[in-house]
């Protein structure tokens, strides 16, 4: 087993899996310095960013466990 | 958090030698220029982006003088030249700060506006220009800078010791992305306690009670629907007396609005 194809494929299912169930902590960590995070939401909380924003990063949570999940393959066919 | 603050540096050292390491010795001029530009584009696409994101405008100084006379004198007692000030309507009572000390922008929305007292307003006031005098968003953008440069670096690192197949390809953005991640946990541990920092100093300006008064307000009132133009992005922002995980609480850019009110009140 290629230990690099088995590493992809780990890390990127769980990374994706983040991605689909936690997409404010990956915008949060995208646009934390980028933007104010108290620019949307109420004074006093960050914002979650939008809905679109989280949709798209759950879009590439699924294409990162999709690829994982490719790479698993791989790894185990070798 | 010098700590935090020495692990970052540590962070971008190891990222800087990793390069060095890879490229020799004289690609170090060009890291380091590369770094300041990297961040400084940051900087001024992060303050446009933010100002024309929200649809800022220049608050009136006929409509709401007395706004910008709270903001000169407490621009005065904090040594700071008085910010550009800014309105917007965001659907949400809210106000922030972009750009540093003596170039600063406080933008505070419509419905703040509409919901606070005046004394409440100054307390918010008074948060956001400790921001602007304490270069908290320049501290921002650096931490940013420095996790976005390791990702780069690590995202490299994969791809030049791999053989270049498509697994590599994906192994080194998904490296990129959790290195990222890692640094800015530590990022974002600085950026709560900049909020408190930023409390500590309004309070010394103007006392504790306005500012945790008008938290109190806008927590307890974020239940109740606005007239205005309420977005769906608004709808997953309740986050009041909700859990908050290990996640949330570890990512998040702001400590719970509870225990700066706590804080505020003692």
């Amino acid at each position: 087993m290629d230990v690099r194809t088995a590493l992809a494929a780990v890390l990127g299912i769980g990374l994706g899996l983040l991605c689909l169930l936690s997409p404010g902590t990956v915008l949060t960590v995208q646009t934390a310095g980028r933007l104010p995070q108290d620019r949307s939401g109420e004074y006093g909380t960050e914002g979650d960013g939008s809905g679109t924003f989280r949709r798209l990063v759950q879009v590439v949570g699924g294409v990162l466990v999709a690829g994982g999940l490719y790479f698993a393959w791989q790894a185990l066919a070798v | 958090m010098a700590v935090v603050g020495s692990l970052l540096f540590g962070f971008y050292a190891v990222a800087a030698v990793v390069l060095l390491a890879m490229f020799g010795e004289g690609v170090l001029p060009l890291v380091l220029v590369g770094s300041v530009l990297f961040v400084g584009v940051q900087y001024k696409i992060g303050k446009w982006a933010a100002l024309r994101s929200v649809g800022a405008e220049d608050l009136s100084e006929d409509r709401y003088p007395q706004i910008h006379q709270q903001v000169k004198h407490l621009s005065t007692d904090m040594g700071i030249d008085k910010p550009r000030l800014m309105i917007a309507r965001m659907g949400v009572p809210n106000a922030f700060a972009v750009g540093r000390k003596g170039a600063g922008t406080v933008v505070v929305s419509e419905e703040l506006l509409r919901l606070l007292d005046a004394d409440e307003v100054e307390g918010v006031l008074a948060h956001e220009l400790a921001h602007i005098r304490n270069r908290d968003v320049v501290m921002m953008v650096l931490g940013q800078g420095i996790a976005s440069i390791v990702a780069i670096v690590a995202q490299w690192a994969v791809l030049l010791t791999g053989d270049n197949d498509l697994a590599d390809f994906f192994l080194a953005i998904v490296v990129g992305q959790i290195v990222q991640m890692i640094v800015m946990v530590f990022v974002l541990a600085i950026s709560r306690y900049r909020e408190y920092v930023a409390d500590s100093d309004a309070a010394a300006e103007v006392g504790g009670e306005p500012l945790a008064s008008a938290l109190e307000k806008i927590s307890y009132g974020s239940q109740r629907a606005d007239d205005s133009a309420i977005d769906e992005q608004v709808g997953a922002l309740c986050i009041f007396g909700e859990e908050r995980g290990l996640l949330a609480k570890l990512f998040a850019s702001h400590p719970p609005v509870e225990k700066r009110i706590e804080r505020l009140r003692n």
